[in-house]
C-alpha cells in the first residue's frame, strides 16, 4: 500500500488490486457517515471507439443512459439493496466519466459489496429499456425549462464542431429513442472494466480492513469484461463553429455565456494540475469578484453577482467559460472582448496574483471538510494521473509568467464563442 | 454534538460547537424576525447592501480582497425563510487558524470582518450609501422575477404562496417587488437597525476556533444594549373544505405540479417522529411509494418526491411530468397518500424508512450548516432536542402511530404549472 502525504496532518492510502481496479482511502475521524464513490472513465464523450478495427459510433446520451439502467439487476433494484442497510445511493454522469456512491452510517461492508455488484453486473431487458425512455425525455425536459442550462448547452455546441462534448449529457428526446439493449450492453461490456475505474473511500474508517474489502467485492467480477477499448475523437479544429447564438425562451432576464476554446490538450500529471490552476488564476484575476472589471461591470450593472468564470478542462477538450445574467448581454459582450484586448495587451492584472494564490490554499484546505468534495477530486485528478499530493505544490511554484503564458494561449481573437438566451420580443 | 450555550443577556444567545473534525469555522449571526410582506423584501435588500462594503472597506472590491488575503474567508449576508420567522443572517467561514502560519492571533481578524459587515456598513448621513441602495434594489427586483427561471422550486413557491395566502408563512423569502418601490436609504437604514437593535439574535460558532466563544462575547457585547422583543408564536390553519385549485400558464417543456397538505403537526409536537416516517414512506426517498410508483412502475416523471416543513407544519408532494399525466399523476399522489392513511405498508418499508431518517439526520453532523440550522430548528419550534433525541423518538414510533399521523394529512392546494392555455 502507498501512503500519500497530503499535508494538513492528511494521508492518502492507495492500492492498486491484480485486475487493475485502483483503490484509495483516506480516513477522516470523526465524521459520521462513511462515502464510497466508484468513477468509470466513461462519461458523454466516449461517443465513438474502436473494437478491433471496427469503429463504433453510438448516440449521444448513451453513457447516462446506461447510468440509470445500472440500477436494475435481474429481479430487484439495486438502490432498494442499498435501502436495506440504512444506505444512500446515487449516480452521476458527466461529460468525461460516471461516478457511482453511497453514503452510510453502517454496514460498510454490505453497501462495499453492492456497488461492486452495482457497476460490475448487468441486467436489462427490452422492456426496462423502453420505460426508461419516458424517464430520462422527463429528466431531458427538466433541464430544457431551465435557461442557464439552455445556454450553456448552446455555447458548447456552438465552440465545437466534431468533438462530442457539444452535444447535451443526457443527449435529446431524439437521440436517446434510438438507444437499444444491444448498444448499451456493448458499451458497458467495452467500458465498465476494473482498469478503467477507480475507487475512492472516506470517513471515519479502518484503512486495510476497507481496502481489503473493495479488493476482494470488486475482483470478484474480474475477467467478466471485454477487451479495453480506446475512444476515438475526430480531429478539431482550432476555431469556434459559430461565434453567436442567441435563444428565445421565457426568462426575465438575459443569460450569456462566453467561452473561449483551449487547445493545450492530451497533459497528464502536474501538468494537468498546472493547466487547471493557470486558467482558474487568469480567470480570477482578470474577471473575478475583485478584480477591475467585475467591480466596474457590477456598478454599471451590466452584471450582478451571478457573474463567475470556470474552467473545463479535459484531455480531449478545454473551455474557459464567463456566465452571467445581464439585462444588457450585447454590452457586456463587447465590453468583456475589449477587456480581453487590453489584458492581452499587458498580461493579468500583477497586484492580486498572491491574495488569490492564498485563496486557493484556502479552498483546497476547505475540500477536506466534504467528503463529497474529495471523493470528485480525486477520482477526476486520478483519470489524468494527477494526485492531490499535487496540488499544493504546483500552486505554490506558480508564477504571473506561468498565467501569462496561459492569457496567450486562451485569450485569442478566433477562438470564443458567445451564447445569449433572451425573452422573445 | 453538543452546543455549549452562553446566554449574553435578554434574548442574545450564543452557541459554540468546537468540534475539531472540520478545517474551517462557520461564525453565523441571525437576527430572527416575524415574517411579512414588507419586512421580507426590506430585510433582504439590506442584506444584500451589507455585502458592497463597510467603514473600513468601502467598496467591494476592497472587502472581497480583504477576505482573499484571509486566505478566502468566505462572508455571506441572506436572508433565509424559517417557518414563520424572517431571519437575516450573517455568516462567515475561514480557515481554523491552527492550520495557518499566523495562528491564533488571525482569528480576531475574521471575527472582525463579520463585525463590521454588520455593524459598520457604508453610509451617507442617516442612511445607507445611495448607489448601493439604488444597485441592489434594482439587483433584488431582478432576483424576485428570475426565481420562474428555477421551475421546480418555484412551483413549490408558488403553491405554498397560494396556500397560506392568509397567514405569514404564505411570504416569499425575498419579499415582493412592489414593496421596494416605496423605500429609500433612509428608511431602509432605519428598518435595519431596528432588526439588529430590537430582535432576538441567535450567535452559532462551529469549528476549533482556539480561545473558544470568548473572543466572541467580547466581540458582540454591543447587542446586549437596549430590550429585544420574543420570536412570534406559529399561525395555525385547516386545510379548507374544499381543495383549492391554482392553475399557471407558461411556456414549458415539462409541466410541474406541487400538492400542498396540512398536517398541523409541527416539530414540538409529540407527534412529529410519526410525520417524519410518514414523509418518508411517501416521497422523501427513493424506496419512497411516489418514487417507486410515479417514476419506476409507471415511468411519468424524473423527479417526484415529499418533503416537510417542520416549523409550519406543511407536506408538499411534488412532481415534474409531461402535461397530459397530470390528472394521472394527481391520482397516483392521492392513492399513496391514502394507502398509508389505511396502513397499507410493509415491515420492510418501515424499516427502510427509519434507517433512511437516521442517515439524514446524522449525516447532516457532518456539515457546519447541518450542524446550525438542526440546532436552530429546535430553538424556533421551541423544543430544543438533538437529532440523538429526535433519532430515539423516530425509532420508537409503531404502524398505528403513523397512521393516526397520517389521517391528519389534509389536501389543501392542488397547484399546476403547464403550457396549456
Amino acid at each position: 500500500m502507498e501512503i500519500v502525504e497530503l499535508g494538513l496532518g492528511e494521508k492518502l492510502y492507495r492500492t492498486r488490486t491484480p485486475g487493475g481496479l485502483n483503490v484509495a482511502v483516506l480516513p477522516r475521524r470523526g465524521y459520521l457517515k462513511k462515502y464510497v464513490a466508484v468513477t468509470v472513465e466513461y462519461g458523454s464523450i466516449h461517443l465513438d471507439f474502436y473494437v478491433g478495427d471496427q469503429q463504433l459510433r453510438t448516440p449521444p446520451g448513451i453513457a447516462h443512459f446506461l447510468e440509470h439502467k445500472m440500477f436494475e439487476k435481474a429481479q430487484y433494484n439495486i438502490s432498494d439493496r442499498f435501502s436495506g442497510v440504512g444506505a444512500s445511493s446515487n449516480a452521476f454522469t458527466s461529460h468525461t466519466s460516471t461516478t457511482y456512491l453511497f453514503s452510510t452510517l453502517e454496514n460498510l461492508d454490505e453497501c462495499i459489496d453492492l456497488l461492486a455488484e452495482l457497476v460490475l453486473t448487468l441486467y436489462i431487458t427490452e422492456d426496462s429499456v423502453e420505460r426508461e425512455k419516458s424517464i430520462i425525455e422527463q429528466e431531458i425536459r427538466m433541464y430544457e425549462d431551465n435557461p442557464s442550462w439552455k445556454c450553456l448547452e448552446n455555447l458548447l455546441s456552438s465552440m465545437y464542431t466534431n468533438h462530442p462534448v457539444r452535444f447535451n449529457i443526457a443527449g435529446t428526446v431524439e437521440s436517446i429513442r434510438s438507444i437499444t439493449k444491444e448498444t448499451l450492453t456493448r458499451c458497458y461490456e467495452r467500458f465498465y472494466r476494473l482498469d478503467n475505474m477507480v475507487v475512492f473511500a472516506g470517513g471515519d474508517l479502518d484503512v486495510n480492513q476497507v481496502t481489503e474489502r473493495i479488493g476482494s467485492a470488486f475482483e470478484a467480477y474480474a475477467g467478466t469484461h471485454g477487451s479495453a477499448v480506446e475512444p476515438s475523437f475526430q480531429v478539431e479544429p482550432e476555431g469556434v463553429r459559430q461565434a453567436l447564438t442567441v435563444f428565445q425562451m421565457e426568462t426575465p432576464i438575459s443569460i450569456c455565456a462566453l467561452g473561449f476554446k483551449d487547445m493545450d490538450l492530451g497533459l497528464t500529471g502536474r501538468e494537468h494540475i498546472m493547466r487547471e490552476l493557470c486558467s482558474d488564476l487568469l480567470l480570477e484575476s482578470c474577471f473575478g469578484k475583485s478584480s477591475d472589471k467585475y467591480n466596474e461591470w457590477y456598478e454599471k450593472g451590466l452584471i450582478n453577482n451571478r457573474f463567475g468564470a470556470f474552467f473545463l478542462g479535459h484531455s480531449s477538450f478545454g473551455t474557459a467559460v464567463l456566465r452571467a445574467e445581464s439585462m444588457y448581454p450585447r454590452d457586456l459582450y463587447s465590453a468583456i472582448l475589449e477587456a480581453v484586448n487590453v489584458y492581452s495587451k499587458h498580461g493579468v492584472p500583477h497586484n492580486s496574483f498572491n491574495r488569490l494564490k492564498k485563496k486557493y490554499m484556502g479552498s483546497f484546505i476547505n475540500l477536506f471538510n466534504s467528503l463529497e468534495a474529495l471523493a470528485q477530486t480525486h477520482n477526476e485528478y486520478f483519470l489524468y494521473d494527477a494526485t492531490l499530493a499535487d496540488y499544493l505544490k504546483v500552486l505554490d511554484s506558480i508564477t504571473v509568467h506561468h498565467v501569462n503564458e496561459r492569457l496567450a494561449r486562451l485569450f485569442r481573437e478566433d477562438n470564443h464563442a458567445y451564447s445569449i438566451v433572451e425573452k422573445d420580443e | 454534538m453538543a452546543f455549549r450555550y452562553t446566554r449574553m443577556c435578554e434574548s442574545v444567545h450564543i452557541y459554540y460547537d468546537p468540534v475539531d473534525k472540520f478545517k474551517t469555522a462557520n461564525l453565523r449571526v441571525f437576527f430572527v424576525t416575524p415574517l411579512n410582506r414588507h419586512t421580507a423584501s426590506m430585510n433582504t435588500l439590506s442584506s444584500m447592501i451589507l455585502r458592497r462594503g463597510t467603514k473600513r472597506h468601502p467598496t467591494l472590491q476592497k472587502l472581497t480582497s480583504a477576505l482573499e488575503d484571509l486566505y478566502g474567508a468566505s462572508l455571506e449576508t441572506s436572508t433565509m425563510k424559517f417557518g414563520e420567522t424572517h431571519v437575516l443572517s450573517a455568516d462567515i467561514e475561514f480557515v481554523c487558524p491552527k492550520y495557518l502560519t499566523e495562528g491564533e492571533k488571525i482569528l480576531d481578524q475574521f471575527i472582525s470582518m463579520l463585525y463590521e459587515v454588520i455593524f459598520e456598513p457604508c453610509s451617507e448621513g442617516d442612511g445607507f450609501c445611495r448607489e448601493y441602495f439604488e444597485q441592489e434594489k434594482s439587483n433584488l427586483r431582478e432576483l424576485i422575477r428570475s426565481q420562474v427561471n428555477q421551475k421546480t422550486q418555484y412551483a413549490v413557491t408558488r403553491c405554498i404562496e397560494e396556500m397560506c395566502k392568509e397567514e405569514p408563512f404564505g411570504v416569499g423569502k425575498y419579499g415582493k417587488e412592489a414593496d421596494l418601490e416605496s423605500a429609500d436609504p433612509v428608511s431602509l437604514m432605519k428598518h435595519y437597525t431596528e432588526v439588529i437593535s430590537h430582535f432576538p439574535v441567535y450567535i452559532f460558532a462551529v469549528g476549533d476556533m482556539g480561545n473558544g466563544e470568548k473572543p466572541l462575547i467580547e466581540k458582540f457585547s454591543r447587542l446586549c444594549t437596549g430590550t429585544r422583543q420574543q420570536i412570534p408564536p406559529v399561525v395555525s390553519k385547516d386545510a379548507p373544505l374544499e381543495v383549492r385549485r391554482v392553475r399557471e400558464y407558461m411556456p414549458v417543456s415539462q409541466a410541474r405540479l406541487v400538492i400542498g397538505y396540512r398536517t398541523n403537526i409541527r416539530r414540538s409536537d409529540p407527534r412529529y417522529a410519526a410525520l417524519v416516517l410518514f414523509d418518508g414512506l411517501l416521497g422523501a426517498f427513493p424506496h419512497s411509494k411516489l418514487f417507486q410508483n410515479v417514476r419506476e412502475r409507471e415511468g411519468l416523471a424524473y423527479y417526484v418526491f415529499s418533503k416537510i416543513e417542520p416549523i409550519k407544519g406543511i407536506l408538499v408532494a411534488s412532481a415534474g411530468v409531461d402535461e397530459t399525466n397530470l390528472d394521472r399523476t394527481i391520482e397516483l399522489v392521492s392513492t399513496e397518500v391514502n394507502n398509508i392513511k389505511r396502513g397499507q405498508f410493509s415491515e420492510d418499508e418501515l424499516e427502510y424508512t427509519k434507517k433512511a431518517v437516521e442517515n439524514r439526520l446524522l449525516s447532516a453532523m457532518d456539515s457546519h450548516p447541518g450542524r446550525i440550522l438542526s440546532q436552530f430548528e429546535g430553538i424556533v419550534s421551541g423544543k430544543l432536542e438533538q437529532p440523538e433525541e429526535l433519532l430515539l423518538a423516530v425509532r420508537r414510533v409503531n404502524r398505528d402511530e403513523i397512521i393516526e399521523a397520517a389521517n391528519l394529512v389534509a389536501i389543501d392546494t392542488i397547484y399546476t404549472l403547464s403550457g396549456r392555455s
